[in-house]
């Protein structure tokens, strides 16, 4: 399924709409050309690169525990072992 | 954990005996599994959560299954607001595969010239789409703003109406700015055979339009041509009938959710699948450039104009109890002397059809049905098959290799445009020897 995935950012490029953003503990870059209004700490929904929206901390967080059960409950679907800690924004 | 979202490992092989190409897929299929034993209501909440990217589409698979399986009827204005948020994702989803993902992966092919003539730059493109997400997310927050209208059974549904208008006139915008240079619904009755696509390809000033005179300049028209049917339809594009009990039963099995057939063999479900059977613009191209490009692009276009006027005409016009189009749904036979029963329901998501089957344990309303069983079926396993439409096209441009002797990233760029036509909705690794 097409999954977008809550992470919070950790650094805006100035001149540019590129941001740092931390996807499972994981320091990826991605473009925030959709979204104009967000700021370091905040969390955004991220899908094939691109910030799609902003979401509040509690929906980031119920969705990462929603992704975190699913990787739990069939492991061998996930390559990255959610239930490791590795989801903890 | 980006990881988690999956992704396709697609190897072309253009040398050698056999050219062809491989398709592994490491996409999550089963985590629907996560709302088995939880109540209907947190479920129908939940879906949205984790299925964002369509969530529209998969909200109203999930809805109108629950309702096929339990008899619930939904209130008229619920079946509306669905309807309409159901139509805005599919402007905001097409719109993202015109403005950013076909000019980036023509961008890679040798149409530089066209791409330069083209009159918006990357980031005004994507300025437009940022828009038209803001005005997806207002339209989605009034819609859902006191009751949500995915909940099964959901009673009334009144959204703001200024909200609304204004929301729905940014996505209307967007469409004529950037996509037809005019009304949708102007566009649409305007543009019915290839002869006024060309046409309007020529006179328009749009992104759009110059990505349809790029396809046909570079002699792109048949890009990934093959003969993989598409899931069969009914009349006016509606599903064949008896194809979701069909497919209730196939779901069982994970091998099928992985690599779906029907009747032994691999369909196609697109934009362009369902232009097809609809007949028009779609089908005209169709019959001279097959399953190619072109035909693909113009599916893109008719879709997204269509759905952009019924999107300027229904808040304004029709009263908000006219439902406006319906998903198919089946209910399936009930386990006797229990309270269980099942349903499967089918959305047209923007990249093809989505399927949600239920088992549930009836209670009297959302908050006491409980969920048993949750599979679902996505487009992209039907498109990205191992021996689909795409592995196909791929293959076919693969054994042209010796064409672009020499040049391997050129035939990596066609892939991608290929693959970018049909859609992953995921992230993809594509490896040419």
């Amino acid at each position: 399924m097409c999954l977008a995935i809550p992470a919070r950012i950790l650094e805006l490029e100035r001149g540019s709409d590129e941001a740092v953003v931390s996807l499972g503990g994981v320091r990826k870059s991605i473009s925030m050309a959709l979204v104009d209004d967000a700021a370091v700490g905040d969390y955004v929904l991220v899908h094939v690169g691109y910030a799609l929206n902003k979401v509040s901390p509690d929906e980031a967080e119920r969705t990462l525990a929603l992704i975190r059960a699913a990787g739990e409950l069939d492991p061998a679907e996930f390559a990255t072992d959610a239930a490791g800690g590795g989801l903890q924004p | 954990m980006s990881d988690l979202a999956g992704q396709l490992d697609i190897e072309l092989h253009s040398t050698g005996a056999a050219p062809g190409a491989v398709i592994r897929s490491s996409r999550p299929l089963t985590a629907a599994r996560i709302f088995a034993g939880k109540p209907l209501a947190a479920v129908s909440s939940q879906l949205p959560l984790l299925f964002s990217v369509c969530g529209t589409a998969q909200a109203m698979a999930c809805a109108v299954a629950c309702e096929a399986a339990l008899g619930w009827s939904p209130a008229p204005s619920v079946v509306h607001a669905r309807g309409l948020l159901l139509r805005a994702e599919t402007i905001k989803e097409h719109l993202w595969r015109l403005l950013l993902d076909w000019p980036k992966a023509l961008i890679r092919l040798d149409a530089m010239p066209a791409v330069v003539h083209m009159t918006t730059s990357a980031r005004e493109r994507e300025a437009a789409m940022a828009a038209a997400m803001r005005a997806f997310l207002q339209l989605r927050a009034a819609l859902t703003a006191g009751a949500d209208p995915f909940l099964p059974g959901a009673p009334v549904n009144q959204p703001p109406t200024d909200v609304l208008e204004n929301a729905s006139a940014i996505l209307a915008l967007t469409a004529v700015e950037q996509v037809f240079g005019t009304v949708p619904a102007d566009w649409l009755a305007g543009v019915t055979t290839a002869a006024d696509l060309d046409a309007w390809a020529t006179r328009a000033d749009t992104a759009a339009a110059a990505l349809v005179r790029m396809v046909a300049e570079q002699g792109l028209a048949d890009l990934g041509r093959c003969d993989v049917g598409t899931l069969p339809a009914g009349s006016g594009g509606a599903l064949a009938p008896g194809l979701l009990e069909g497919l209730a039963a196939a779901l069982a099995a994970d091998a099928f959710v992985a690599a779906p057939l029907l009747d032994g063999q691999p369909m196609e479900t697109t934009p362009f699948a369902r232009e097809l059977h609809r007949g028009g613009l779609v089908a005209g191209l169709a019959a001279v450039h097959g399953n190619g490009l072109l035909p693909r692009l113009a599916a893109l276009l008719v879709e997204l104009a269509r759905d952009s006027a019924a999107l300027a005409a229904a808040p304004l016009d029709a009263p908000l109890d006219a439902p406006v189009g319906a998903p198919a749904v089946a209910a399936l036979a009930p386990v006797s002397g229990t309270a269980m029963v099942a349903g499967i329901g089918a959305a047209p998501a923007a990249r093809g059809l989505l399927v949600h089957r239920l088992e549930l344990l009836r209670g009297a309303a959302p908050e006491t049905t409980r969920v048993l069983g949750y599979r679902m079926l996505a487009p992209t396993e039907w498109n990205f098959h191992p021996e689909g439409v795409v592995a196909k096209g791929l293959a076919d441009i693969a054994a042209a290799g010796p064409a672009d002797a020499g040049r391997p990233d050129r035939i990596g760029a066609r892939a991608r445009m290929l693959i970018t036509a049909v859609d992953p909705c995921v992230d993809y690794r594509l490896s040419v020897s």
